[in-house]
Parts: C-alpha cells; structure tokens; sequence
C-alpha cells in the first residue's frame, strides 16, 4: 500500500514536475555553455560573449522536466569558482568543444577534478560533445574515449554529440539528463 | 617541496606575463579592438596576435578554434608562445595583413553585430582581404619571455643598475606603434581613413614578409628578428618620437649586444633612428613597465592593471571542501549588483532569465572592491551554523576577491567608456529575456 503510494507520488510528481533539478552546466572556455542553454531556453541561436560569471535559467527541455541551469564562466582563472556551485547538484552537462583537439585533455583534467570533488560524488553526468558541425570536430566515441569516460565507473555519464547553434542533440542530452537524475534520486531514497 | 617551487615558478612567469600584455595594451597600437575600434580591448587572439573587445572575442569564438583561439588578457593564463605570437603581431600589423585589400571607401561596421560578425568572418574565415604573400610567423621566444635563472639573476642586475635591461625584445610589438601613430589616428575616424589604408597596409606588409624570411636564416638570432623588425617600422615615415638624450647612453654601454645586431639586420638603419626608438621604448617603458612589474612582486593584494592573477588550479585546499554555498557567493556578488539581490541565494525564488555578474562589475572598479570584505563578513553572521568553517570559507572568498580584482583590475588599467563597462557579464540581446543595458 504504502509503496503504492509512493508510486502514485511519483507519477504526480512526474506530471507537475516538481522542484526543478538543479544541474550545473560547465566546461572549458568557448565550449559553448551559453549558447546552449539559451538555445534550450529560447529555442534561438543568440550571438553570445564570454561569461564573466554566471547565467542562470530556468529550462524544461520536454514534457514534465525542469531544469535550474547554472551555466558558470569557463575561463581559466573562473574555474577554481566552479566548486561553489556544487553542493546540491543532481546532475552535471560537461561541455566540450570536439573542434579544440589542442585542449581536449585540458577539458579531460577539469572533469576528473569536477567529479573528484565530494559534493559531486555519485552525481551524473552528461558530456555534450559540441560543435559536431566543424570541420575537425572529433565523433562522440572519440570525445568518450579521450575525455576517459570509458573508465569512469563511480556514476552514470552520458555522451551526446550536439551542435548547439542549431539545436541538434541538445533535447537528446537533456532528455538522457532528466532520465539520470531522476533515477539518481530514488537511488538515494 | 619541488612542486612549490614548481608552482612560484609558473606563478611569477604568469606574472611577468601580465606585465608583458599589459604593456602591450597600453600601445598606441592596441588600444582599441582591431576589429570594431571599440576602446580597451580586453581580449585577444593568440594565433592571430590580435587584441579584441569581449564582444568581438564572443563573434570570434563562433569561428571555430581551427581560425582563431580567444583568450582573456586577464582571467586565462598564457604561455611563452602565445604571448610571444601577440608581441609578434599585434593590432596595427594584423590589420596590415588581413585588411591589406579591403576595398576603397569601405567602412568598418561598429555597432551592428550582424554585419560585425560577417565582416570578422569576411576577414579571418574566408581571408578575403588578406595580403597575399602573407606567411603566418613562427615567432621565436624573445629573451624576456625566458624564465631562468639567469634572466632572473640579468634582471636583478639591471635593476641595480638602475637600467632595464630586459625591454631588449619589446621593440617587436613596440616597433609598430611608429607605424600605428598614424594609422590609428586615422582609424578612430574611419572615412579620413580610407584614402589612406591602401598604400600603407601594402607596404607594411611588405616589410613584414621580408621580416617573416629572417627566423628561418637566422634561428637562433632572436634579437636580430626584433630589431630588424624593429628597423622595418621604424623606417616608415610616421614615427613619433620621444625625448631624445637621458637614457640612451646607459642603454647602449650595457646592452652592448644589442647595437651589433642592430647593424647585422639592417646595415642601412641609421643611426638617429636607432637612437630615437630606444628613447621611445625607454620613454614607454621606463616609467610604465618597471615599477609595475615590481609592485607585482608584492603580495597579490593590490589591483595593479592586468597583474592580478590566480594560481591555475587554486589552492588544492579548496577542492573537496565542502560547505562552500553557492549562496554565499550570490550574496557577495550581490555587493556589486543590487538588481538581482533576491534571486539567488533561494533556488526557489529564481526569477527566470535573471543574470548576474560573478566579476566585479568594472564600473565600479575600486570601490566595489574595497566594499567586499565587509559584505563577506556580514555574511558570516548571518549563517552562525557555518561557523567552524569560516576560516576555510574566509579562504575561498578571498580566493574569489582575488578573481574579482583580475575583473576589476581590468579596468583600472584602462578606464573605459562605459559603453565597454557594461558588456561584462552581459549577454547580447536577441532575446528579450537579457538584460537591456547592453550594447548601447
């Protein structure tokens, strides 16, 4: 009975939505954070400048999800701000330029410091390898394997190829973002 | 024990970075975006060498990094080769090049950002108005970039000696303001302008492709490079010169390699030239350059321009410190910018589409600042529960005050019009949602 209750809640819960998740979006610079999350948010490709700290939106990328998004500047001197923002994230959308091969690694060393903080223990995470549309943009298996996912086994990730000026795989990512941090949660219930 | 001094190492090279960009800012040459003559640019290229305003480095970012890598003068840290490359180019040689066949009368979009976007794709994605025996440079690393012992051991010499040594390779980035002078004042007004953009670009460009030879004749003769460079531009008809006497004696008694390369590059510079460019580097540099670059040496507390920077990746303390409220820093942040004030510190009560600057806003340059400490230590007393973290907390809020001054410090370098104050942290505005404040 109880537990049919709870299923019941579930559901409900599932149709009102309830709280917004809260994800935290980063990335290195120029990944291409802000243009996704106002492509997500306004459904429009708008011309962006670098992030000198936050944009914040409230998103709901499809039926019965909302999302809080953080999105925090990916400047090099920003990031050792990203750990304030860490506490209570249920679920993290890594960004990363396929196109910056240079920088691939760097963009690999943030992540694996991100996801070695406690606050982030057990949180999923999405990787959005962004704009596929440029030429010497790297495949999503490719960005998989040199952003070491392969070898992350302390929580669910995700990979997704995007191109976030128009959109493609965007709805997908966030789609597979709602469906960790909602299996996340009852985990933990 | 290695690794501290491992870390001291990048730091003072970081340092000394700054210190070299932000003299490179202070040029005639770079003062104003290459691309929209926007005031104070705060942004650069670095595998084109040029200096851009944030709006222009935002456009640039949508080109792809294959075209052109942006960077923050202030919040990235940079390496030898970038820094070398922007000393290399820098704005006045980079218009040479990639505007050396724009069209007669044509005139530079400013404050449409469509038709800025097209123009910058125009110029570095098709390359339509590129000067056609233009070969990208390898730029060598000049001696000042070095971070040795030696160097360090040189410095502190001339330093005693009450001569700066060390602005040997600075005539690289330098050697284009004779050259800019007159560009620049042209450029501020564009249609006087055009008239006169078509001979010069060609033949700066000349100069600089017969300049772009010489690192492969001469490998390790960095200086020579420079100089040559430096004789190139110093040539051309328009240079501006400083006083004449006080310093160039002292100069070229200690620098006594430099007059021998001098001549080996270019036998036929003269002599007064030479004199005068070192007048004018001293004249740039003695005053400016020096003392900032040991103020820096100081504890990271004052906001001198451009020299505030972070340890890359913060104190290892601060990672996997819990407790850290996103709150916290909202408040703090809100010190700067009383718009948002109820939004964040509540994820309940976000206002949709708000957005906030984490950075100290740049209008407010100093004083914001000043105000901060305060407004973190109220913050303490509000949240008692969080007491026994406080030391930890008071820690990272410095950290971030540290960042907030590389914003602020921004500034101080250069006072901007407000036009440029009010881009940061903005996003442009297709969207009504964004703040409306923006590109005015």
């Amino acid at each position: 009975m109880g537990s049919l209750l709870a299923k019941l809640a579930d559901v409900m819960q599932s149709f009102s939505g309830g709280p917004p998740s809260r994800i935290l979006m980063l990335g290195l610079d120029a990944a291409g954070k802000t243009t996704v999350l106002y492509k997500v948010k306004l459904n429009e490709k708008v011309s962006t400048i670098p992030t000198i700290g936050f944009n914040v939106e409230e998103v709901s990328p499809c039926k019965g999800v909302s999302f809080t998004v953080w999105d925090v500047g990916g400047q090099d001197k920003l990031r050792p701000l990203w750990k304030v923002y860490f506490q209570n994230t249920e679920g993290l959308i890594y960004v990363v330029d396929s196109n910056d091969r240079e920088r691939i690694n760097e963009a690999r060393d943030e992540l694996s410091n991100i996801l070695d903080d406690d606050e982030m223990r057990g949180v999923p995470v999405v990787v959005l390898a962004n704009k596929q549309d440029l030429p010497y943009a790297m495949n999503t298996s490719e960005v998989a394997d040199r952003m070491g996912l392969t070898k992350l086994t302390d929580r669910k990730w995700f990979v997704q190829g995007a191109c976030a000026t128009n959109g493609a795989g965007l709805f997908e990512g966030m789609k597979e973002m709602a469906r960790l941090t909602k299996e996340n949660k009852k985990n933990y219930r | 024990m290695s690794s501290r001094a491992e870390k001291e190492r990048t730091k003072a090279l970081q340092e000394k970075f700054q210190a070299v960009l932000s003299g490179l800012l202070k040029d005639e040459d770079n003062k104003y975006c290459v691309d929209c003559d926007a005031k104070g640019p705060r942004w650069a290229s670095w595998n084109l060498g040029i200096f851009l305003c944030i709006r222009c480095a935002g456009i640039h970012r949508n080109l792809g990094v294959h075209i052109t890598k942006v960077k923050s003068v202030n919040l990235d840290s940079w390496t030898t080769e970038q820094v070398a490359m922007m000393m290399e180019m820098g704005n006045s040689r980079a218009r040479a090049v990639y505007e050396a066949n724009v069209p007669d009368g044509f005139r530079r979009p400013q404050t449409d950002s469509r038709s800025l976007e097209s123009f910058i794709r125009a110029k570095y994605e098709q390359k339509k108005y590129i000067a056609r025996e233009w070969v990208p440079p390898k730029p060598s690393i000049p001696k000042e970039l070095e971070m040795d012992d030696k160097a360090d051991k040189r410095k502190a010499r001339a330093k005693n000696s009450g001569i700066q040594l060390n602005s040997v390779p600075k005539p690289g980035p330098k050697a284009a303001t004779g050259n800019v002078s007159k560009q620049s004042s042209e450029e501020t007004s564009p249609p006087p302008k055009k008239a006169e953009t078509k001979p010069q670009p060609v033949k700066s460009s000349q100069d600089l492709l017969g300049l772009d030879m010489s690192p492969g004749k001469k490998p390790n003769n960095q200086n020579a490079d420079l100089l040559g460079d430096f004789n190139d531009f110093m040539g051309a008809p328009s240079q501006q010169t400083a006083s004449t006497v006080p310093s160039s004696q002292p100069l070229q008694q200690n620098g006594n390699a430099e007059p021998n390369l001098f001549e080996d590059s270019n036998s036929s510079a003269e002599k007064v030239p030479e004199k005068s460019t070192k007048d004018s580097i001293m004249a740039l540099f003695g005053p400016t350059g020096m003392p900032q670059q040991q103020q820096q040496q100081q504890p990271q507390q004052f906001g001198v321009p451009g020299g505030m920077y972070m340890p890359q990746n913060a104190n290892p303390a601060m990672y996997g410190m819990p407790g850290a409220v996103p709150a916290q820093t909202a408040g703090m942040m809100y010190q700067q910018q009383p718009q948002g004030m109820m939004a964040m510190p509540q994820q309940q009560q976000q206002q949709p589409n708000m957005y906030a600057g984490m950075m100290g806003m740049p209008q407010q340059g100093n004083m914001a600042m000043a105000g901060m400490p305060q407004g973190n230590m109220a913050m303490y007393g509000q949240q008692p529960q969080q007491m026994q973290q406080q030391q930890m907390q008071f820690q990272q809020m410095q950290q971030q005050m540290s960042a907030m001054r590389v914003g602020g410090g921004n500034m101080m370098g250069q006072p901007m019009p407000s036009t440029g104050g009010l881009n940061w942290g903005a996003q442009n505005s297709s969207g009504h949602t964004l703040s409306t404040n923006l590109w005015q």
